[in-house]
This record gives structure tokens, sequence and C-alpha cells, in this order.
């Protein structure tokens, strides 16, 4: 009850603003939430940590992101959180490809932003994780020269352990981010 | 033409807002993401860890100092030139916190809490009690990103303490790692101490990095030693980083040739070996 008051608060507060702040508004959060997402992915904290393998962050936003968009803007929000975590980590290969083709299946599983249960989410993060490792991993073996049984063994692993830990935290990220933009949307504001 | 003039009338908004998205995040990519790093050191301040206890260190240590006298006897064996020796051996190190790992499941890498203000510079070494731990491979001025020996992409010469046959390293994303040897029939057996060679690129040589676990002597073209790394890599907090003067090191490396030559520089190696019966 609270929380739907805040929120209604919220909706005046931001309908009083002119249309170019509500686009600013909402593009400093869009922009901060994924820097947020990529600069902790070098935390590990007990639950946040399986065999190792750590959340990823990035590819939940980038699902949250791509619910009920066009496929190119989910696409784009793919690819960016992509080269941002490139730049945390080494350039080649990219994790571009991967969050991309993220991006554009997430907005067509999920072509319209209604309500989606927070189960679906966490499913669907489950089985876009595995196709974005799997990415990664095409191009450590056959592009970048790495001994291909070893990556597979260890795609095996991360692909796992990932899809566990990030379908189980992706309601942290997606609940309030989906509940945001929906809400912008409602006061006509959808990039 | 209409309809691209009418997709554009709707879209322009987002189609510029993706463009501008695109290139700020190809130039963090470029500049690797720099500030990210000083933002998730900021981010997780609360939660770095206070100084390790002798304890903590003692055991591992003690593996380390095994290595090392068991490197160092086999130098004195060989009789190396004093002075080369001397260019190997660490200098003043800088102590260091690992505030985070790897930003994804694939590369295998940490995050120390210092960074170019505290005088960490890029390619220095990093080494915690039981041997290498890995490279520095970005600095920003708070924090700086190692990319660890136990990972498949950081290829490391290295040799066998004992026998001094070389190969080279390749990580396998755990606490083990692969040696392949140049050599068809390498004096090598489970036990030994492997550390870095001289003709590794990024290190100095003679630093401990693990024991040989398990041979493998089936493989067509040359054997494969998988070891296990000394250094504690899946709990490591607190690391020691040493400059690595490359320049210093390339001309370390073009002497060893002369070195070990019998006619380029007689002086150095021949004098020692004369002296060793008359000692009796």
């Amino acid at each position: 009850m609270n929380g739907l008051n805040t929120k209604n608060h919220l909706r005046d507060a931001l309908d009083r603003y002119p249309l170019l702040a509500q686009i600013a508004i909402n593009a400093a959060v869009s922009t901060g939430s994924l820097l947020l997402c990529t600069a902790l992915t070098p935390l590990r904290l007990p639950g946040l940590e399986l065999l190792g393998v750590g959340v990823d962050w990035p590819l939940i936003w980038v699902v949250s992101w791509s619910v009920g968009r066009l496929w190119w803007v989910a696409a784009t929000g793919g690819t960016v959180a992509g080269l941002l975590q490139d730049g945390m980590t080494g350039l080649t290969p990219s994790h571009a490809w991967g969050l991309a083709l993220v991006g554009f299946l997430a907005a067509r599983l999920h072509p319209r932003s209604g309500e989606t249960a927070w189960v679906m989410m966490a499913l669907t993060t489950f089985v876009l994780v595995a196709v974005s490792e799997t990415v990664m991993a095409a191009q450590f073996a056959y592009l970048y020269g790495r001994d291909a049984s070893d990556v597979w063994t260890l795609h095996q692993r991360v692909t796992l352990c990932s899809a566990i830990l990030s379908s189980l935290w992706s309601p942290i990220v997606s609940l309030p981010l989906s509940r945001w933009w929906r809400m912008m949307e409602s006061l006509g504001n959808r990039p | 033409m209409y309809d691209i003039r009418r997709w554009w009338g709707r879209n322009w908004l987002r189609a510029v807002l993706a463009v501008v998205a695109l290139g700020l995040a190809l130039g963090v990519r470029q500049g690797q993401a720099g500030f990210l790093m000083e933002a998730y050191r900021a981010l997780t301040l609360p939660l770095h860890l206070g100084a390790p206890t002798q304890n903590d260190l003692a055991d591992a240590r003690v593996r380390e100092l095994q290595q090392r006298v068991e490197e160092l006897e086999s130098r004195n064996s060989q009789l190396q030139n004093l002075l080369s020796y001397r260019k190997t051996l660490p200098a003043a190190g800088i102590v260091a916190p690992a505030i985070g790992r790897s930003a994804d499941r694939w590369w295998q890498q940490i995050t120390l809490g210092r960074g170019s203000n505290d005088g960490i510079q890029q390619g220095a070494i990093v080494m915690a009690p039981g041997g290498v731990v890995g490279r520095v491979t970005v600095v920003t001025p708070h924090t700086s990103r190692v990319l660890l020996v136990s990972d498949p992409g950081s290829r490391i010469g290295v040799s066998v303490a004992r026998s001094r046959f070389m190969g080279y390293l390749r990580g396998k994303s755990d606490r083990t790692a692969v040696v392949e040897f140049f050599d068809k029939l390498p004096d090598v057996k489970p036990g030994d101490a492997i550390v870095t060679s001289a003709y590794s690129q990024f290190f100095p040589a003679g630093l401990p990095i693990g024991r040989v676990v398990a041979i493998d002597t089936k493989r067509a073209l040359a054997p494969e030693a998988t070891i296990e790394l000394s250094a504690p890599l899946s709990t490591l907090e607190w690391v020691v980083t040493l400059p690595h003067d490359l320049e210093l090191f390339r001309k370390f490396k073009d002497e060893l040739p002369t070195d070990s030559a019998p006619t380029a520089n007689p002086a150095a190696p021949a004098q020692p070996t004369p002296r060793q019966p008359a000692r009796p």
C-alpha cells in the first residue's frame, strides 16, 4: 500500500516536468542502473558466487531492458552493456555479440511490456544466460584459438552456475526497473 | 523513401540515443572502463578487509620458501652468473588488497585496491605467499586489474627448477594448470617445482609458480604436465606487486645467450668451474 502511494506520488511529481526533462530523468535512471550493474560485476559475496562463478548482472539488466521494446532498441541496449563489460574484462572476445542476441531474443519472447511475472523473467534469464555464454564460448574456441575441449568443459560449469545464480537474483534488478519503465511509459515516455 | 521518412519521424529520438549510447559505450570499452573500476572501489569500500594475520600466511609461506630453496639450490649447482641472478631477485614491493574478482565468468582476473597513485604500473608482477599470482594489465588511480596465471590466455614461459627443462604454462581456470614442454623427453616427475623461465616475456626468471602433480607422456607432440598452482588464487586477500622493468629485462635476455655460449664470454661462466675441485 505504502509502495503504491509513493509510486503514485513519484508519478505525479514526474508528470509536472516537461517531456524533455522526463526523457532526461529516464535516461539517467537507465544509464545509471546499467553502470551500477557493470561496476558491481567484480563483487563476490557469499550467495553471489557458486564454484567461483558470479552473477551476470549486465545480462539481467539487458533482459529487463528488452521486455516490450523494439527489437533493435533491445539489441542496442545489449550491445552497449556488452561493450561496457568488455572494458571491465578484456577487449577480445567481445561480450557485445552475446548480449545483443540476448536483447533481441528477450524482445521477441516478451513483445508486450505489460506485467511480466517475475517467474517468467527468471526463466527467461536462465535460458538467455545459456545463449550468451555459448556465444562467448564459441568465440573463445573458434576465433581466439583456445583449446576447444577446455573451453567447452568450462562452458558447462560456467553456464549452469551462472544461470542458476542469475535467474535467482534477477528480480532484484528487473522488478524495480520494469516498474520504473512501465511508469515512464504510462507518462507517454518510452525510448 | 516515404517509408524511411515515416520511420525516421517516429524513431528519430530512439535512433539518435542509440548512436550516442553506442559511441559512449565504445569509448568506455577502449578506455578499459577505468571510472567503473574506481566506482566499484568506492561502492565496496566498507567491505574491504583488514590486514591479514601472520598465522593465515604461515602455511603458504612455508610452501613458497621450500620451492624457493629448491630453485636456489639448482641455481647454485649450475654456478649461475651472480650479476644476472641479482637482476631476477624481487625488488621492494607494494602491498595491495584484492577487492574484486573477474567481471565475467571467462576471465581469471582480480581487482586490486591500489593503483597508479600508489606507484603500481602496468605490467607489474603480482605475488602472494605461495608464488606468482599474475601481472597487472590495467591501472587506474586507485585500482589495478590483474590477469591471473590461471587464465587460459596468460601463457607463461616456465622451467622445471630441478632439471631446467623449459615449456610454457597454460591456465585451466581453476587451481591447476598445464605445462607443455618443448622437449620430447623432458626430465620431470611429480613433485618437481615449476618456476618462471628466463625466456618468459612478462615475468623475471625464477619465481615459484607451482608443483607438478601428474604427467601425461602419451601425447603425440610433446608431453604435458599438470601442475598445482601454489598461490591460493581463489582465496586471495592481500598481494604484493613488484615493478617489472621490461627494458632491464630485455637487456638481461639479450645477455643470456652470450653467457651460456662457451666462446663468446669465457670469463664469467668458466671461472668458477676450475675453482670448485680446488676447494677441498
